[in-house]
């Protein structure tokens, strides 16, 4: 049997069972694009492009829809997939993604307007769905689209009776419950929350409340990233007046 | 065929979302090549600056990104142990795939069916190259005949394609990211007669070995033609304005290994094309320059 | 959650603190150490201020909504955002492409959240002919302007319910823009200023918008409701050449996400002449090129 955590309490690459993936962030990097943002949380790679608000299909009155398309790349992951264009997880994925923000967006704001979000998963190597969010919540501050807090998410799981944050794919395979968690965190209302797999009820609220503190954990990383982006921006503004 | 009726839609898709240039705008764009001075300054046959990537995705056995200004192909080939086909037993595969991410589809203004179409025709334009350019031996790709082959799946995915020239920067990404390809090696497993009845693929990450011939493996150059003009890689503007394109498919010997014309509108010269074929033979050694993706750069990488 | 904003939305309280931002720019506005927010930050808990774009209230905080740069003017708190669709001011000067011709109006790109609308009624036809009102209004309309051709024109209104732009072209400086090179860039590149058409010192015409648009022309047009003959029109071999350089120039300061305005285009043009119009599109080339922009930008200068 595999071992995924050792003695000394440490996991397969080298986390301890608290402790987030590596993070790296790159917001806009599509100019043309009215928002855009790459992220990575270990191995897993996601791109967000967010079009928009733009004209809806509303009439006057109506506030804001989002809408969300989620692709994953064929290379994406490791046995090679052929990407189909109506792919039934990845649309459910993507209706997951947009109600999430439709939450946080102010969409009362751009009446009859839609904003189109795009998520490409380029490498896949577990918690797709949290990173994806993430990305998405960077994309969507490049665009400028108002918004009331950061969302963040985060996976977690029980491996060998332990709680461990942010699995990878190969701590996927220990098929223990993977609860995936999307917060606001200054409030810390839970806006998404996701697990499709069987657990013991008094472990639930255990996890629940180690996918929270992963998302909390996120902010500052992803606070980090939007305030890099807004400061090498700043010449945008031209000189002082 | 396709790929003619495809593009030529597409130009329509994007006047129908307003997205077309005005009679002036056409105008000037028309005058500027037929003057030899484009909007950005190039001369006909000038490129622009590209930006190539290789290895960014690390769970591909291959992977490579180009960028021209506003327009970002990613390429990821994935190599895996598939059974051949009876009526090639001892011929590895090579399967093409190009897909266009839905948000490139909507800033560029192109629908999801158009768009799927579009990129069709480039798979079938993908997959005649290898055919008439034999330039990778697929028989070097078996590991044992009737058993298994290597299947190597070269995946496209289009993110934007803002700055024109999108046919072009798929190819260039397929041959850089199939430079960049490594195979794991294998031992054949003999039995008491000498003959092989197994195989052991290493999992030594460092015991691979690139693809073969893979040097030789063509790109395609897409020309654009206003009037009697060819001019090299066209930009989005120049894109809708372009009475006609050639695509020409040449290696980097300079052989011609495929040519099709699409019409956006109106007929061509033939000398016209042959110029265009011409140009793309004398091209192709500093595009692939350009990309690192020569001979002699291969040989260094994959000898060390 | 007790939450209040408003931004692009336009109501009316809004249209009167932007008139006040736009009138007394020069005087009260504070650019206090440049402040950056994201969204969800606390700006103030002084229950003092009011809440303008980019804020809303919860809890009796001010809170920010976008990314971006805290402004102050008078006792109305705002955030810039950096990037965000074109969010119109009346009185703007925008370069709009024409999307469809509807019934009595035409609807016309310019950048921003919704499309925005220019009336029959809003345009002066050429050589000053009163509008139909008939069926065959439509075709009329469409030999004034077509779809796909580009204008420039100023914002007239806003509209209360959803915040579309409604446009207008009753000056001889607005209208259908004749041959010349299209460029889009993120509209905040293009600050509001007093004007927007200038003739650069090479000659070349450019028509900043607002929104993000710019239309680069060989010539400032005159009038611009004659409809020309675009043939006839002859742009010589030096003055395309400097037009391609204008391009680039735009092109690479919106690279480096610099504000774009007479000065900076001016700045880049001239430190290009170095090079050929070409040239100017390498990376390298993008960076010492743009370098004094830069530092004009940041205040360095």
């Amino acid at each position: 049997m595999p071992e995924y955590i050792s003695v000394e309490g440490l996991r397969e690459d080298g986390r301890r069972a608290n402790e987030l993936r590596r993070v790296e962030a790159n917001v806009g990097m599509f100019p043309h694009a009215d928002g855009s943002a790459y992220f990575q949380q270990g191995d897993t790679k996601v791109v967000a492009i967010v079009n928009g608000p733009k004209q809806g299909v509303g009439k006057a009155g109506d506030a804001g829809k989002v809408v969300c398309d989620f692709e994953m790349a064929a290379f994406s992951t490791t046995q090679r997939r052929k990407p189909l264009r109506l792919d039934r997880k990845n649309a459910e994925l993507g209706s997951k993604i947009a109600s999430t923000f439709e939450s946080a967006i102010m969409t009362d704001l751009y009446p009859r307007s839609q904003i189109e979000i795009s998520v490409q998963v380029l490498q896949a190597d577990g918690g797709v769905l949290a990173v994806a969010i993430n990305a998405v919540t960077l994309a969507l501050m490049d665009a400028g689209v108002a918004m009331t807090d950061f969302v963040c998410a985060c996976t977690a799981s029980v491996i060998d009776g332990t709680n461990v944050l942010d699995i990878n794919h190969y701590e996927a395979s220990a098929q223990g419950p993977e609860l995936t968690i999307a917060v606001l965190p200054s409030s810390s209302t839970i806006v998404m929350a996701e697990m499709k797999s069987r657990v013991h009820g008094d472990l639930y609220a255990g996890l629940q409340d180690l996918a929270i503190v992963g998302g909390t954990t996120l902010l500052p990383l992803l606070k980090k990233a939007v305030h890099d982006r807004t400061r090498a921006m700043l010449p945008c503004l031209g000189p002082a007046a | 065929m396709n790929f003619r009726q495809t593009l030529a839609k597409r130009y329509k898709q994007i006047s129908n979302k307003g997205k077309m240039a005005s009679k002036a705008e056409r105008q000037f764009i028309a005058n500027g090549i037929a003057a030899n001075i484009r909007c950005d300054g190039r001369d006909l046959l000038d490129r622009r600056p590209l930006e190539l990537e290789t290895g960014n995705i690390t769970n591909a056995n291959g992977s490579s990104r180009v960028q021209l200004m506003g327009t970002d192909v990613l390429v990821g080939v994935k190599v895996e142990v598939a059974t051949p086909t009876d009526d090639r037993p001892d011929e590895g595969m090579l399967e093409f795939s190009i897909s266009s991410s839905s948000a490139n589809a909507t800033v560029a203004a192109l629908d999801a069916r158009t768009a799927d179409k579009m990129t069709r025709s480039l798979e079938f334009l993908a997959e005649q190259l290898q055919k008439t350019s034999h330039a990778l031996d697929l028989k070097k790709l078996c590991i044992l005949p009737g058993k298994a082959v290597w299947c190597v799946r070269v995946d496209v995915l289009v993110l934007q394609s803002l700055g024109g020239n999108v046919v072009e920067c798929v190819f260039l990404a397929i041959k850089a990211a199939l430079h960049d390809t490594t195979i794991p090696n294998c031992t054949l497993i003999k039995d008491s007669n000498g003959e092989a009845v197994d195989f052991d693929i290493s999992s030594n990450a460092y015991d691979v070995s690139p693809i073969e011939g893979v040097a030789e493996f063509p790109v395609i150059l897409c020309f654009g033609i206003i009037g009697a003009r060819v001019f090299a890689d066209p930009l989005f503007e120049e894109e809708e304005c372009a009475d006609a394109f050639v695509l020409v498919g040449v290696s980097a010997s300079g052989a011609v290994c495929l040519t099709q014309q699409v019409c956006a509108g109106r007929g061509v010269d033939p000398t016209t094309i042959i110029e265009a074929v011409d140009t793309a033979r004398q091209a192709v050694k500093g595009v692939l320059e350009d990309t690192g993706c020569t001979h002699t750069s291969i040989c260094n990488a994959d000898g060390q | 959650m007790d939450t209040t904003a408003d931004d692009a939305g336009a109501t009316a309280p809004d249209a009167t603190t932007t008139t006040t931002t736009t009138t007394t720019t020069t005087t009260i506005v504070e650019r206090p150490g440049m402040r950056i927010v994201c969204p969800g930050d606390v700006i103030t808990e002084d229950q003092g201020y009011m809440r303008g774009h980019g804020t809303f209230i919860h809890d009796g905080r001010l809170l920010a909504s976008v990314a971006g740069v805290v402004e102050r003017v008078n006792k109305v708190i705002s955030v810039r955002p950096v990037r965000t669709r074109y969010v119109g001011e009346i009185g703007d000067v925008v370069v709009g492409r024409i999307m469809q011709v509807g019934q009595r109006r035409w609807l016309v790109d310019t950048q921003s959240r919704l499309s925005s609308v220019l009336k029959l009624s809003s345009v002066n036809l050429p050589g000053g002919v009163l509008r139909r009102k008939s069926a065959s209004d439509e075709l009329t309309m469409r030999q004034v302007l077509a779809e796909g051709d580009l204008i420039s024109a100023e914002v007239q209104a806003i509209f209360q319910e959803d915040g579309t732009l409604s446009l207008h072209t009753r000056s001889l400086r607005y209208g259908r823009l004749g041959p010349g090179m299209f460029m889009r860039v993120p509209s905040v590149l293009v600050r509001r200023s007093k004007n927007h058409f200038h003739t650069l010192p090479c000659g070349v015409a450019v028509v900043l918008g607002n929104n993000g648009y710019i239309w680069i022309g060989a010539s400032m047009e005159e009038d611009t409701t004659q409809a020309r003959e675009h043939d006839q029109h002859i742009i010589t071999e030096e003055t395309r050449r400097r037009m391609a350089r204008v391009r680039n120039a735009i092109s690479a300061l919106a690279h480096r996400m610099l504000s774009i305005f007479d000065t900076t285009i001016i700045f880049t043009y001239d430190d290009s002449a170095h090079l050929e119009e070409k040239e100017m599109l390498h990376p390298e080339a993008i960076a010492t090129i743009t370098q004094r922009a830069y530092l004009l930008c940041t205040d360095q200068l």
